[in-house]
C-alpha cells in the first residue's frame, strides 16, 4: 500500500514534466499529437519504434526536437546501398605515431537515433543496428561498449519506393516496439505549418528534463500495477491473432503467422507507459488498446490470399479488439 | 381466272348473317361447374395459407418476447446471485459483465468488448436519459477501479452499485 501510494505522488510530480515536455514538441510539431504520444511511450517503456510515412513528415525534426528537450544526444544515420557495419558502430585505426590501435566510435553512440531509411542498407548493416538495440552494446574489435542509457532508436521507411531497398525480415521488425504509421497533416495544422516555418526565425525549445529523469520516469513505469485480468486480456488479444491458438474470433483465415511473445511484452509495457501518461498508477483495458496497432500491425504476417484481397493488418486488429471480450 | 358460276359462294353469301350465332365449340367453354369449383378451390387455398403464414408469424413473436422475458428473468437472476459473491473484485467483474451486457441489448452497443471509456462515449450518442448515463459511468468507474486498481470499497458501496444496476435493469 506504501509502495503504491509512492507511486501515485511521483506520477503526480512526473505528471507536469510529461505535460512541458508535450507542449514543447508541439511548438515544433503541429497537428501530430497521436505520434507525439506514441514517440513518448516509446521512450518510457525502453522500446525502439519504426516510422512509416512519406517524406517530409517531420519524422527527423520530431526527435531532434526530442533530445533537445531532454538535453541529450543526438544522431542521425542516412542509411545507404553502401553503408559498411564500421560507419555505424565504430572502428579500430592505427594511430602511427604511438604504434597502437585506437577505436573510434561510430554514431550509434548518442542517446537517440535516427535511422534513415533503415531499409535502404544491406542486410549486414542493419543487423549491426538491431543487434546494437537488442543488447544495448557494441563490440568494436575485442572491445565491448555499453550503450549509454537512455537509448532509443527511431528507424524510418518510405511506404512507396521499393526500388534499390532491402526489405526488413520479419524476425528483425520484431525487435521495434512501436511501428508508427505517420499521416498527412490537416488543412488547417498544415496552414499553421506555413505560418511557423516560414519566417526565417528557428522555432527555440526549452530543455525541460534530463536523462536522468527520463531514467526515472521509466522506473515508475515499472512499477505501474497490472492486473492478472489486465494480463489475460492481452493474451486473449495475442493468442487470438495466432492459427493454433486461436478463440475463434474470425480473422485467423487471413493470418500466415500470428505475433510473437514480444508483442505480449510489449502490449504490458507500453499500456503501463500509457496508464503513467495519463496520471494512473494502474492499467486499464483502453491504456492496451491505446497502443494495440502499434505493438500488432508488424507481428501479424498476412495470408498472400489476404494480401492479394487488399486485407490489412489494421483492419485485422480492430476487428480483432470488436471480438475479443474486455474483463 | 375466270370463276363462273360457283354454287357454294352462293350459299355462303346466303348464309353469311348466321354466322353472328355461332358458339364456340364445347371444348372452349370454361364457365362449367367443375371449373367454378376449382376456383373456389385454389381460392380458398390461397386465403388459408396467408391466414396460417401471418398465424405463424404471430406465434414466433410471441415466442420471441418470451424468450426476451426468460432472458430478462435469467439477467435478474444473475444480479441476485452476484450479490451472494463475497469476493470483492469478482463481485465488481460479475455486475460490470451483467451491466455491460444489458447495455449491450438495449442499445446495440458493443460493450462486452469495449473499455469502459469507449462505451460512455457509444451512450452519449444513444438516447439514453441522464440519469441512466450517469448512473453506468459511476458504476463502471468503480467496477473499474475494483478490478484493475484493487481498490476496496466497502459495504456500502456494494449495496450501492447493486442498486443502481437493478434500477438499470427494471
Amino acid at each position: 500500500m506504501k509502495k503504491k501510494k509512492d507511486i501515485n505522488a511521483h506520477i503526480t510530480e512526473h505528471n507536469s514534466i510529461i505535460k512541458r515536455m508535450t507542449d514543447e514538441i508541439k511548438k515544433v510539431i503541429i497537428g501530430q499529437d497521436a505520434i507525439i504520444e506514441k514517440v513518448l511511450i516509446g521512450l518510457f517503456s525502453k522500446g525502439h519504434i519504426i516510422i512509416e510515412g512519406m517524406p517530409g513528415l517531420a519524422k527527423t525534426l520530431l526527435l531532434k526536437t526530442l533530445s533537445q528537450i531532454i538535453h541529450t544526444s543526438f544522431n542521425r544515420i542516412q542509411f545507404t546501398p553502401d553503408l559498411l557495419p564500421a560507419d555505424l558502430i565504430g572502428t579500430r585505426i592505427y594511430d602511427r605515431r604511438t604504434g597502437k590501435f585506437y577505436t573510434r566510435k561510430g554514431p550509434i553512440f548518442a542517446n537517440l537515433i535516427l535511422a534513415d531509411e533503415i531499409n535502404r542498407a544491406p542486410a549486414k548493416v542493419q543487423s549491426a543496428l538491431l543487434e546494437a538495440m537488442e543488447e544495448k552494446q557494441v563490440t568494436i574489435g575485442d572491445e565491448t561498449f555499453k550503450l549509454d542509457e537512455p537509448f532509443m532508436v527511431m528507424a524510418t521507411q518510405n511506404p512507396i519506393e521499393s526500388e534499390g531497398t532491402y526489405r526488413l525480415p520479419e524476425a528483425q521488425v520484431d525487435r521495434f516496439m512501436l511501428k508508427i504509421k505517420i499521416g498527412y497533416p490537416s488543412f488547417d495544422d498544415e496552414h499553421e505549418i506555413i505560418n511557423r516555418m516560414t519566417t526565417g526565425r528557428g522555432i527555440k525549445v526549452k530543455t525541460i528534463t534530463t536523462p536522468d529523469e527520463i531514467l526515472r520516469i521509466r522506473e515508475i513505469v515499472d512499477n505501474i500495477y497490472v492486473d492478472e485480468l489486465i494480463k489475460k486480456y492481452i493474451l486473449n488479444i495475442v493468442f487470438a491473432t495466432r492459427k493454433m491458438g486461436s478463440n475463434g474470433v474470425g480473422i485467423e483465415e487471413h493470418i500466415e503467422y500470428g505475433a510473437s511473445p514480444r508483442a505480449s511484452i510489449y502490449l504490458t509495457t507500453t499500456a503501463k507507459a500509457h496508464a503513467f501518461i495519463n496520471s494512473r498508477s494502474h492499467v486499464m483495458p483502453e491504456d492496451v488498446a491505446a497502443t494495440a496497432f502499434e505493438v500488432l500491425r508488424h507481428r501479424i504476417i498476412l495470408t498472400y490470399e489476404a494480401e492479394a484481397g487488399g486485407v490489412s493488418t489494421d483492419e485485422l486488429i480492430k476487428r480483432l479488439f470488436e471480438k475479443v471480450e474486455v474483463p | 381466272m375466270n370463276i363462273g358460276y360457283n354454287p357454294e359462294i352462293l350459299v355462303a353469301a346466303e348464309t353469311a348473317p348466321l354466322l353472328r350465332d355461332i358458339k364456340p365449340p364445347k371444348e372452349m367453354i370454361y364457365l362449367e361447374w367443375w371449373f367454378i369449383v376449382l376456383l373456389i378451390l385454389i381460392f380458398s387455398t390461397v386465403i388459408l395459407f396467408t391466414f396460417y403464414r401471418n398465424k405463424s408469424r404471430f406465434t414466433e413473436k410471441s415466442e420471441i418476447a418470451d424468450s426476451a422475458v426468460t432472458e430478462q428473468r435469467g439477467h435478474s437472476n444473475e444480479l441476485k446471485d452476484a450479490k451472494e459473491i463475497q469476493d470483492e473484485k469478482e463481485y465488481y467483474r460479475v455486475i460490470s459483465y451483467i451491466l455491460r451486457r444489458h447495455i449491450k441489448d438495449k442499445y446495440q452497443i458493443n460493450a462486452l468488448e469495449s473499455p469502459t471509456t469507449m462505451i460512455i462515449a457509444d451512450m452519449a450518442k444513444v438516447d439514453a436519459s441522464n440519469d441512466e448515463f450517469k448512473i453506468v459511468q459511476s458504476v463502471l468507474n468503480t467496477a473499474d477501479m475494483a478490478k484493475f486498481a484493487g481498490a476496496a470499497f466497502g459495504k456500502k458501496e456494494r449495496e450501492r452499485v447493486y442498486e443502481d444496476v437493478g434500477l438499470i435493469m427494471k
